[in-house]
């Protein structure tokens, strides 16, 4: 994969491409404490694009972006949970009180409705997960490009 | 006839001698006068007896009469009786011989001293006492590994009863630090050696308890610690919400290091997803927490940690070095990290907005007391958290004045694997659980009240090839991958490269959705609920090119809640959307039936495999 984008210095300087929020238009929101130390890339695929970010630590977050530029996935792999609040905005609540309310202990956190669809599990030092609003999937786009 | 008083005069008349005469009673005679004199009467009670040999019997003696009333005592006309019949002393306390006699009967009779000697004679017969019963037990001298059992066996004879009593140390049925012992004579040694590590198991006999016999048992240095599925610490409630199902946990023995203060800790949860040891403070009472060795940075810092869990939960607490007991391994220093200390500050806006999920410092939401990480890694974290251009700022912190930042932590002071300390045994773990039913097993061990049968309770067997009870024996080895994975797993035709593991700390086989299988979610608990059990064909694959298959199946979780068991081998749960991307969360019910190898990353694997990261065999 060709690194098209190499923006740790512009990171540093604070004048950056934004890091944005599931469902909220790229750019919407100012990047997070923990993704300025690391690389963005820009994948561009057929009817959609992806931003990664590699953080130094080998963590990877993925932000799917529409043709009209609307984050309609994120996912990630990393050695700690990443800042959900600012990833998953006002979806945000809806983890937060099924993750609460769980009662068994171990496996993953799974949630399925129409509009959302979150997944987050794996072990301590090796977490992944994922989260789609369907209803922004692109068209000729399905939830398997989410990884 | 009536004894009448008559007068001296007239009495000397009336001595008449009557020979042979047993009973002289009241009878009178007819003096040369024609006036009826009495004679002396003696009565002699009780008139027969049984008397134990060796054991005395008091008789007393009446005697009537108004000219003596002066008693002497025989036995079989012996006066005083002698060593082969008993004696008889002069107020009538007779004293059965140590040995019965033959014939065994005797006749101790009280005479009168008067002129005609009437008496009162009893028959005595004389019993044999009984037999003291002996004690035997075996074996007399023996030993077991710590976290194992031996079984004794007691004999008693001379008495009705052969019950016994079985004590250790003269604790009847033992104790937790020295071991217990059930009422049929088997005994389980702890976890941890007693000190001294020699006890003396000893059966008393019910039926004489001054009667026993005792044998020594050394416990020695084991590899073995064994695992229970028993619903947990909140479980049997009578609330199903908090019973920990596939729960496996064991017991920790937690030291102040070099020293012999020890808390035994039980309910710990047994983990090989994660890494590292984490005990509730609250599962602390008689060794001091801050006596622990603290940990700290090189400005005087305490080091604390914030670690998450795959759900989204997580703990925080400081860490501290300690000496850890298991099976009987020992890791003399090793950094382990407490949790629920409400002294220690949790920080607002670095692990809480981390973690959304629950915060596990008590047992209600942690289910158990603690967590034994026996993973495939020694850190935590590695060189991720040791500093330098890597550093992930995370899990580790220092508080100075009560605001925390995160910390870089060299390796050596980060929460460890404790297997990887052990002296011996230390290149990883396996887990042997036994086959259970698809109905589930009420709890592990088990034991059928008709005797007919018995679940036992799981094995962590610590050591990879090490010990006579850990080799690999035909076990295929898979190498995991940089995560510490499986690579592949092929599912329905489709290979899945996005990484699937083996946890015990996870208590269901958590893959797929219920849209891709065909099956539906339960609809009042997070699990799977096919109409009829599910068959779940995997295929395995290791970094080194090898495969397997696994045959699983998942039942309907509300039929098996129903059981009130408290272990499956086919409990599921959602994992995904059914993309290839999913993950294969392998739990607890994996384990049954199997003895699963997990070897920790920098260690030799089995095989000649080159296992960099780690493996799994099975």
């Amino acid at each position: 994969m060709k690194t098209t984008l190499r923006v740790l210095l512009v990171l540093m300087l604070g004048t950056l491409p934004a890091w944005a929020t599931l469902g909220e238009h790229e750019g919407s929101v100012s990047l997070d404490q923990q993704v300025l130390r690391g690389e963005i890339e820009e994948e561009v695929h057929a009817g959609y694009k992806i931003h990664v970010m590699i953080t130094a630590d080998g963590a990877v977050i993925r932000e799917y972006v529409s043709p009209q530029g609307k984050v309609f996935a994120i996912s990630w792999h990393a050695h700690i949970l990443p800042d959900l609040q600012q990833l998953l905005g006002s979806y945000f609540p809806r983890v937060r009180q099924a993750a609460q309310a769980r009662v068994q202990h171990g496996g993953p956190l799974v949630i399925e409705t129409p509009d959302f669809v979150y997944f987050s599990g794996g072990r301590m030092m090796d977490f992944h997960g994922r989260a789609f609003v369907p209803g922004l999937l692109p068209s000729n786009v399905t939830a398997e490009v989410v990884r | 006839m009536r004894a009448r008083k008559v007068s001296p005069g007239a009495l000397a008349g009336l001595l008449v001698v009557m020979a042979g005469a047993i009973f002289l009673a009241a009878c009178s005679t007819t003096s040369s006068t024609g006036n009826v004199i009495p004679l002396p009467v003696v009565t002699i009670s009780p008139v027969s007896a049984s008397v134990q040999a060796g054991q005395p019997m008091q008789f007393t003696a009446t005697v009537v009469s108004s000219t003596s009333t002066t008693i002497s005592w025989s036995v079989n006309n012996v006066l005083g009786g002698n060593s082969t019949l008993g004696t008889v002393s002069t107020t009538g306390l007779y004293m059965a011989p140590a040995a019965v006699p033959n014939p065994p009967t005797v006749t101790v009779a009280a005479t009168s001293s008067a002129e005609t000697h009437p008496y009162g004679a009893a028959i005595v017969t004389i019993t044999a006492p009984p037999v003291s019963p002996t004690v035997t037990v075996t074996p007399t001298d023996t030993t077991t590994p710590a976290g194992t059992s031996a079984q004794f066996s007691a004999s008693v004879n001379g008495a009705a009863s052969t019950a016994v009593t079985w004590s250790v140390n003269g604790v009847a049925g033992g104790s937790s630090t020295l071991g217990m012992i059930t009422a049929s004579g088997l005994y389980t040694a702890p976890s941890a050696l007693p000190s001294p590590p020699t006890v003396v198991v000893t059966a008393t006999s019910q039926a004489d308890t001054s009667q026993a016999a005792s044998a020594t048992l050394e416990v020695t240095a084991g590899n073995t610690a064994p695992l229970y599925v028993n619903l947990g610490p909140n479980g049997n409630t009578g609330n199903p919400a908090t019973n920990y199902y596939n729960g496996l946990f064991t017991t920790v023995t937690v030291c102040l290091p070099a020293t012999q203060n020890c808390q035994i800790i039980p309910n710990i949860l047994v983990d090989t997803g994660s890494v590292g040891l984490r005990i509730l403070d609250s599962a602390f009472s008689t060794v001091p927490v801050d006596e622990l060795g603290i940990i700290q940075d090189s400005n005087g810092n305490q080091i604390q940690e914030c670690v998450q869990f795959g759900d989204t939960s997580y703990a925080w607490g400081p860490i501290f070095y300690a000496q850890v007991e298991v099976g009987g391994e020992t890791a003399t220093s090793v950094p382990i990290q407490i949790l629920g200390d409400t002294t220690f500050v949790v920080p607002a806006s670095s692990c809480l907005s981390l973690g959304i999920g629950p915060n596990l410092d008590n047992v209600a939401t942690l289910g158990a007391n603690g967590i034994l990480g026996v993973g495939t890694e020694v850190q935590d974290c590695g060189l991720n958290c040791a500093g330098g251009a890597t550093f992930s700022g995370y899990p580790y912190y220092i508080c100075p004045s009560n605001v925390c930042q995160p910390a870089p932590v060299p390796l050596v002071q980060q929460v460890a694997n404790p297997v990887a300390f052990f002296a011996k045994d230390n290149n990883g773990v396996e887990i042997v659980l036994p086959s259970i039913s698809v109905t589930g097993a009420p709890t592990l061990p088990f034991t059928k009240p008709d005797g007919s049968g018995l679940i036992p309770a799981g094995q962590l067997i610590f050591g990879v090839g090490t010990e006579s009870n850990n080799a690999v024996g035909s076990a295929t080895v898979y190498a995991l991958n940089a995560n510490g994975n499986f690579p592949t797993i092929v599912f329905n035709g489709d290979t899945h490269t996005s990484d699937g593991f083996l946890d015990t700390g996870s208590n269901a086989l958590y893959v797929s959705d219920p849209t891709t299988l065909g099956i539906v979610n339960c609809s009042d608990n997070p699990y799977y609920c096919p109409a009829t059990p599910l068959p779940l064909d995997l295929t395995l694959e290791g970094a080194n090119g090898s495969s397997g298959m696994a045959t699983l199946s998942i039942a309907n979780a509300d039929d098996l809640i129903a059981t009130g068991s408290a272990a499956f081998n086919d409990l599921g749960g959602a994992s995904g959307e059914g993309l290839s991307t999913d993950y294969f969360d392998l739990g607890l019910p994996f384990f049954f039936g199997n003895s699963v190898f997990v070897g920790i990353a920098g260690t030799t694997a089995p095989a000649s495999v080159s296992a960099p990261n780690g493996y799994y065999a099975f």
